[in-house]
């Protein structure tokens, strides 16, 4: 004899059959629209046998909630001790809620983020650009503790000191408030040597001072103007080396003395 | 009840009250209402309450059991999605209830004629059931899972007096057809 389990046996196999037949549960968009009444007739057929299907879907959609709570002789009753160790179980996992006011000032505080973010970022940009700027001067001015060559300034020999005579004329020294001038003639080099270098060493104690780069004459009879900041040269004698450069050679041309007068 | 204040000010203050007042008559909406076990609906509730607290800013004051009812289903709705719907009305015992397992001795096992006369019954109340029109099939599928009559009604968007009317012409076409006898009649 049929019995009630095997009612309820056979409504599984159905609704099993269903579910392979008619695929996923219904989403929630769909059981809201269905809920409100707002689909087709044929799309509301379908979620009607989608949620026979389901039917503990359609449980917790349509249930009907209690008007009361349990009294204490009904078998889901809670105990006061269970109801406070039921209470000190979800305190612990209460997270802070978002303050309504953040939520509200939203968009006051991105207005704020932004601007203090632009100023931020411009603050390290031009942190940066004076620390460049800063390192830079500090090289200039040691570079301008440093001779240098005039190559703007190119004078040239007088008639009677050309020719290669083999008189060697001697460097000139000139000076203003800061610096003295340096004046080395090359006339001493051959015609196909454009390239010098100029060494300055203290005659004292022979320690060389200072060495140019690689210099550029105009021309055999020209000269090679070197400033020198006033700090760099004290009271003393001084040679300068003229060296001549062809390719990776470097030819001692001449050397020159002068000397700097005390204050 | 006496419960510990603590936390956020106001909003706390706030939730442990309702928690105190409405823990118990959620607690029944899920084990009644959705049939859940009672251990499983405890978890859901609190879950439930840990929902609600984290969107107090929205709550305006008022109709917090309509809230508290909206989020509960929502929560037991991702729970049998997350489950995949697999766990149909499975029981849930406690294995140190002594009782749990204490099953009756098994009925003696049917003959053969016995076994195929089942069978066949079955087969053809799965059947009948199958052939019913759309209407009284879905009445009558909901029935079996227990469901009562206005909840058949808000399931399937018909009125009270549809549903009695359409489970009435259900039995009355499956006794025709199979003469079998229906379960107890539940409204």
């Amino acid at each position: 004899m049929i019995s009630k389990s095997d009612w309820t046996s056979t409504n599984r196999e159905l609704t099993e059959e269903a579910r392979r037949k008619l695929g996923n549960p219904p989403t929630e968009e769909e059981l809201e629209a269905y809920s409100r009444g707002e689909l087709a007739p044929e799309e509301e057929e379908r979620i009607r046998e989608l949620l026979v299907a389901y039917p503990e879907l359609a449980r917790v959609m349509f249930a009907a909630a209690p008007d009361d709570e349990a009294a204490p002789s009904d078998d889901d009753y809670v105990s006061e001790a269970e109801l406070l160790r039921r209470f000190a179980a979800v305190q612990s996992r209460l997270r802070p809620a978002p303050q309504p006011a953040r939520r509200d000032s939203g968009r006051v505080l991105l207005f704020r983020y932004v601007p203090a973010g632009i100023a931020a970022g411009l603050a390290l940009v031009f942190a940066g650009l004076y620390a460049q700027e800063a390192s830079k001067a500090r090289g200039l001015s040691t570079t301008l503790q440093m001779p240098r060559a005039a190559s703007e300034i190119r004078l040239l020999q007088s008639d009677r000191m050309r020719g290669g005579t083999g008189e060697s004329i001697g460097a000139t020294l000139s000076a203003d408030a800061s610096s003295y001038t340096l004046v080395v003639p090359v006339s001493g080099a051959s015609a196909n040597i454009v390239d010098y270098r100029l060494e300055i060493v203290d005659r004292s104690t022979q320690k060389r001072l200072w060495v140019s780069d690689t210099l550029r004459a105009a021309g055999a009879d020209a000269t090679l103007s070197i400033f020198l900041p006033r700090e760099f040269l004290r009271p003393g004698t001084y040679r300068i080396r003229v060296y001549g450069l062809a390719g990776a050679e470097a030819n001692e041309l001449d050397t020159m003395l002068f000397t700097v007068p005390g204050p | 009840m006496m419960m510990r204040k603590g936390g956020r000010g106001r909003d706390h203050e706030l939730f442990t009250e309702l928690y105190a007042r409405y823990y118990r008559r959620m607690l029944r909406f899920f084990m009644h209402g959705f049939r859940l076990p009672a251990e499983d609906a405890h978890d859901l509730v609190q879950d439930t309450f840990v929902r609600f607290y984290e969107s107090m800013d929205e709550y305006r004051g008022d109709a917090e059991w309509a809230l508290l009812e909206l989020i509960g289903r929502n929560v037991a709705l991702n729970r049998i999605r997350a489950l995949g719907t697999a766990k149909r009305n499975a029981k849930t015992v406690d294995i140190d209830d002594p009782k749990a397992f204490d099953e009756p001795a098994a009925l003696p096992e049917p003959d053969y004629a016995e076994r195929e006369e089942l069978a066949s019954q079955r087969k053809r109340l799965h059947d009948a059931i199958a052939s019913l029109p759309a209407g009284q099939r879905q009445c009558m599928q909901l029935w079996l899972e227990d469901f009562k009559y206005d909840e058949i009604a808000r399931t399937l968007r018909i009125t009270l007096d549809a549903v009695r009317s359409r489970l009435r012409d259900a039995r009355r076409e499956l006794q025709s057809r199979i003469g079998l006898v229906l379960p107890e009649e539940k409204e």
